[in-house]
């Protein structure tokens, strides 16, 4: 009854709300402007490439989208007085959440390394990891097991990517940009409820940091396509 | 030796071909001049009409012209800027 009344306390706080809200505003509106800006350079070129590094911050978007609705949900009736309905709205929440972050990562790893693999089986593979995870994540109803398979996946990646490109130092920047928005978008998800959720400073920080790489991505597409 | 052309190389040095012909070039010298095999010649002229890059008009004598479009000259103004976008993110 206690922890429930702490828990209560703290969700109800409109700070956090108000945070949530601007975060997920910030990160939609520079998701959108790096995929308007690249817009004109895929369409006059078709380029697999900056196709796909359009599709990572489109899918970007529209994931943290689905993490802020099931926040929303697992908030309700906690943190408002009305309770959003529970039944499959979790589920298909987190299975789209899955789906799309999963793409989003495999997209950005796609843009870099679409010239040295089997582009098609690699897009095949992409596409089927992405399903069986939101499947996983529906099943279970659980972001912990979907981050925790992310991060597998994740280290996966690293080492594959790491192993097929060139190791220029400016791979190695874009590399750790990359990683970045991988791992801050892993914790955000892993940390959206109790017993794992993480509070105050730290959330802030973190929010900061995420917000911080999408920044520095977006004045990089700005700084080439004028 | 001289490093292979890629693809948007390729296609910049098409058009560009074709802007410095005022414009207007028959499609056997734009083969010649591309440097380019007949079957690849072939594959890019067909994705160039395709992409709305490029068209062909025909004259009075019903011979055949290659000529720019508006998003072909969009192209020849901003290949370095898209050039420079796709080796800054290594795409």
């Amino acid at each position: 009854m206690r922890n429930l009344m702490i828990g209560r306390h703290m969700f109800m706080d409109p700070t956090r709300m108000t945070i949530e809200v601007l975060y997920l505003l910030t990160v939609l509106v520079l998701c959108f402007l790096i995929y308007h800006k690249t817009k004109n350079a895929y369409e006059l070129t078709k380029h697999k490439g900056i196709n796909h590094f359009r599709n990572a911050f489109f899918f970007f978007g529209f994931a943290y989208v689905f993490r802020f609705v099931f926040l929303l949900i697992m908030l309700s009736g906690l943190a408002f007085d009305f309770q959003l309905p529970r039944y499959l709205l979790p589920e298909i929440s987190l299975a789209l959440m899955g789906y799309l972050s999963t793409m989003a990562i495999f997209s950005l790893v796609l843009s870099v390394i679409w010239k040295k693999v089997n582009y098609i089986y690699a897009l095949f593979t992409a596409q089927a990891i992405a399903i069986v995870l939101s499947i996983i994540a529906m099943l279970t109803r659980s972001q912990h097991i979907l981050s925790l398979i992310q991060l597998m996946l994740l280290i996966v990646v690293i080492v594959l990517s790491y192993f097929y490109h060139k190791r220029s130092k400016k791979f190695t920047r874009l590399f750790t940009i990359y990683i970045l928005t991988f791992v801050v978008w892993i914790i955000s998800m892993a940390s959206i409820r109790p017993p794992r959720a993480i509070f105050g400073e730290f959330r802030i920080i973190l929010y900061l940091i995420s917000v911080t790489v999408f920044f520095v991505i977006l004045h990089k597409v700005k700084r080439m396509i004028k | 030796m001289k490093k292979k052309r890629d693809r948007l190389e390729v296609v910049y040095d098409i058009l560009s071909i074709v802007n410095n012909s005022h414009n207007s070039i028959k499609p056997t010298p734009l083969l010649r001049s591309s440097n380019l095999s007949s079957n690849s010649f072939n594959e890019y002229f067909n994705e160039l009409i395709e992409k709305g890059l490029i068209k062909v008009l025909l004259d009075r004598k019903k011979k055949k012209h290659v000529t720019l479009t508006d998003k072909g000259f969009e192209y020849l103004e901003k290949y370095r800027m898209i050039k420079g976008f796709i080796e800054e993110f290594e795409l």
